[in-house]
């Protein structure tokens, strides 16, 4: 009987995406950490030389790349919390029969659909200091609550995670949406039958049942947070100055510079970062899971 | 759940109807083109194609690269005619500013460079090498018209195809009326009397001197201000060797930092706009056109830009006084836009009539049609009666007395791949966050001086 089932998918029939897989992941990948180790660059782009370690101690010495790290995580973890949260609410109030439910799921859903760059300029002129959002708030009297939000360092990371949100939070809610409905509703009948209040049934039988979900968003949002860059580059450009340059905006100005060893190695402890946390956050919500 | 069917067929039928008109119009397009316009979707690159009629003769295609700040309309009518007269199509991919310097080397160093590669001369030297990768045009008819062979030379050949002699000079561009408006008769000759009109256009609540967060803006400031505090050709030439042969740090003159103090200055005494540190380009030259803003530092190419955008604005240029150059020099622009032809061409014979083409006023004329300038070919017209006077008014006056230098980026254009990156960021920075003065600013770009000559092997840095 096993003998059989092997039979049906032979391993020979893995080869076309191996192979492909190998050739444009796998080897970029190792040839990116073997030229992370050498001096390559615009005027050796067919020579670099083995210089050890020295573009890894380059970037650990540069304060622009050590905030870039810092503003990477406080950008990850701030939208991953923000559009986990957000998702998760709005897929609890959509999940159930309110009126036009349809209509609002697809208005929260829409913006992760839009070009990042029409994104960008839409939100580049909503918080541009005469922009739609200061109006506004010069017309509801709050003038003294106007900002060059974009402009000015203590706001505009903040600003960049809000629109990040505004984005991702509609996408999470769908992917929540299917796990709450996959929850059956015995448990919720039995619970009401043995008294359970509201926040009781959320608590015992919605928050472990909809793990499996978390660790889905929880891995996209992080992986995700960590590898940004469009929203950065389109926004803010990691300015003003380098405030909001996170790792990746960093590596693309030093390539930009020409500096291709250093930006390639500036591209591995990216990826070492991301593969490290999300590898992490998925075991501890995998962990957590339970079999429904 | 019936008037779902039927809403779904309708949609359906909607969307055949909108594929057929969409397959119908590209058959239409193909039809009046042949070529097909391809037009990728990408964010970064734009390819456009300029081809009208198909007149008799065999058709010959040819591929450039441009960047979006200089894909100009005269450029473009110069490829329409030629395609509609002479059957050669030039395939023009417009490029991102900011993205053009990497793919254009990258795509040398591969050999996968377009046929055509449109850049600003000499700069294109600082960054490839043209004895490696450029055919050599000594050879051509209209090499004995051109104005300004230096724009192209390098060891003593010269590589490129040059559209305008210089691209003018820098100084401060200003609203005419609303100087006028506040009885601004005369322009100020001393720093202090530039800090008085400052000092009244504020007072009567106008924003004195616009700078966007386009970086490329206000560092013209100091490009212009360090040549200027230098004086001399010589001085500028004795300072760009010994920066970039390491004998030198831009500290040990302290003439470059004042520059930098005075452009702070500025900030300081509240007459730039408060939003520079987001506020676009676009923006001001709208502000600045509408008299809400009455001056910005630019050069003349600029000026002529904003005239074509905004043809009703009173708008005119001088050279503003400054507190580091007692003789009153001014800055030129001894750059110009230009086509480099790659090397690895298999179409030089085609390049070559579209050059001999250009060179002719037919051709020639149309590049100033819509921005006047100074040709750099003998016996085209470059519409300088359209030109705002003051141009060549000023622009002899302070040539023939040989008080005129180079901008700054031009003598250290070696390190030009750093400008955008890092220099002109500080420039912005600097009055943001007020942690560095002109000093400051000067020092940590030594810093990036240091590491990018290194990496590039140069010189005295190793």
């Amino acid at each position: 009987m096993k003998g059989k089932k092997k039979s049906i998918y032979p391993l020979y029939a893995l080869a076309p995406a191996l192979l492909v897989y190998t050739v444009f992941s796998v080897v970029p990948v190792l040839i990116s950490l073997l030229l992370s180790f050498t001096d390559w660059n615009m005027n050796r782009l067919f020579t670099p030389e083995f210089v050890g370690a020295a573009n890894y101690a380059e970037l650990l010495k540069d304060p622009v790349f050590l905030r870039s790290i810092g503003n990477t995580f406080l950008f990850a973890f701030a939208t991953c919390i923000l559009k986990t949260g957000v998702g998760f609410i709005l897929a609890l109030a959509l999940v159930k029969k309110v009126p036009a439910r349809g209509i609002l799921r697809t208005i929260y859903y829409a913006p992760c659909v839009i070009s990042i760059t029409v994104v960008g300029v839409l939100f580049k002129s909503i918080l541009a200091n005469r922009g739609l959002f200061n109006n506004v708030l010069a017309g509801i009297g709050l003038e003294g609550l106007t900002h060059d939000w974009l402009g000015s360092y203590a706001t505009a990371m903040g600003s960049v995670i809000f629109v990040e949100t505004w984005m991702w939070a509609g996408f999470n809610m769908f992917i929540f949406i299917s796990g709450l409905q996959a929850i059956s509703s015995d448990y919720y009948e039995s619970a009401t039958l043995d008294g359970a209040s509201g926040f009781e049934k959320f608590r015992h039988i919605t928050l472990p049942l909809i793990v499996p979900s978390m660790t889905v968003v929880v891995t996209l949002s992080i992986a995700g947070g960590l590898k940004v860059f469009d929203i950065i580059y389109v926004l803010t450009n990691g300015g003003p100055g380098f405030d909001t340059q996170v790792l990746a905006t960093y590596t693309y100005q030093s390539f930009s510079l020409g500096f291709l060893g250093e930006s390639t190695a500036g591209s591995v402890i990216l990826a070492v970062i991301v593969v490290m946390i999300s590898f992490a956050m998925n075991r501890y919500f995998t962990k957590r899971e339970v079999e429904m | 759940m019936r008037n779902k069917k039927w809403i779904a067929l309708l949609l359906a039928g909607v969307m055949t109807l909108s594929l057929t008109a969409c397959g119908a119009k590209g058959e239409e397009t193909e039809q009046t083109q042949e070529t097909p316009a391809e037009e990728t979707e990408s964010e970064n690159a734009e390819v456009q194609e300029a081809a009208v009629e198909e007149p008799s003769g065999e058709k010959i295609e040819l591929t450039g690269m441009v960047q979006q700040s200089r894909w100009y309309s005269g450029l473009q009518k110069m490829v329409d005619q030629l395609a509609e007269k002479e059957n050669i199509h030039i395939e023009f991919e417009v490029i991102p500013d900011d993205q053009y310097d990497n793919l254009m080397k990258m795509r040398l160093n591969s050999h996968e460079a377009p046929d055509l590669v449109v850049y600003q001369f000499a700069d294109l030297f600082a960054g490839v090498n043209p004895e490696e990768f450029f055919v050599s045009l000594d050879d051509e008819a209209w090499m004995s018209k051109v104005q300004a062979p230096e724009l192209t030379e390098y060891n003593g050949k010269h590589y490129g195809y040059c559209f305008e002699a210089s691209n003018g000079f820098q100084g401060l561009i200003y609203n005419k009326d609303v100087f006028e408006a506040n009885n601004i008769t005369e322009l100020p000759k001393t720093l202090d009397e530039f800090y008085a009109v400052c000092d009244q256009l504020k007072e009567a609540g106008v924003v004195p001197i616009a700078i966007p967060s386009d970086t490329w803006v206000p560092q013209i400031w100091m490009t212009s201000g360090m040549s200027r505090a230098l004086g001399t050709v010589e001085a500028c030439e004795d300072f760009a060797d010994k920066i970039l042969t390491n004998q030198a740090k831009f500290n040990d003159y302290p003439e470059m930092a004042a520059v930098v103090d005075e452009y702070l200055d500025l900030f300081e005494k509240g007459y730039v706009n408060e939003d520079f540190m987001t506020v676009s380009y676009d923006e001001i030259l709208g502000r600045l056109a509408s008299g809400e803003i009455a001056m910005i530092y630019g050069a003349t190419e600029i000026l002529t830009s904003i005239e074509e955008s905004y043809p009703d604005a009173n708008l005119t240029i001088f050279n503003p006084p400054v507190g580091y150059d007692d003789r009153d020099v001014l800055a030129y622009l001894p750059t110009a836009m230009g086509i480099a032809v790659n090397k690895d061409t298999e179409n030089l014979d085609a390049i070559k009539k579209v050059f001999d083409l250009w060179s002719t006023p037919e051709y020639g004329d149309l590049y100033f049609q819509s921005r006047p300038g100074f040709p750099n070919i003998e016996g085209i017209n470059g519409n300088e009666e359209a030109m705002n006077p003051d141009i060549p008014k000023i622009y002899n006056e302070y040539m023939s007395e040989g008080r005129a230098v180079a901008q700054m980026n031009q003598y250290i254009d070696t390190l030009q791949p750093l400008f955008g990156n890092t220099l002109w960021v500080y420039f912005l920075e600097a009055p943001s966050k007020g942690n560095m003065d002109g000093a400051g600013v000067m020092e940590r770009f030594q810093g990036d001086v240091d590491k990018f000559m290194k990496e590039k092997g140069a010189e005295g840095w190793n």
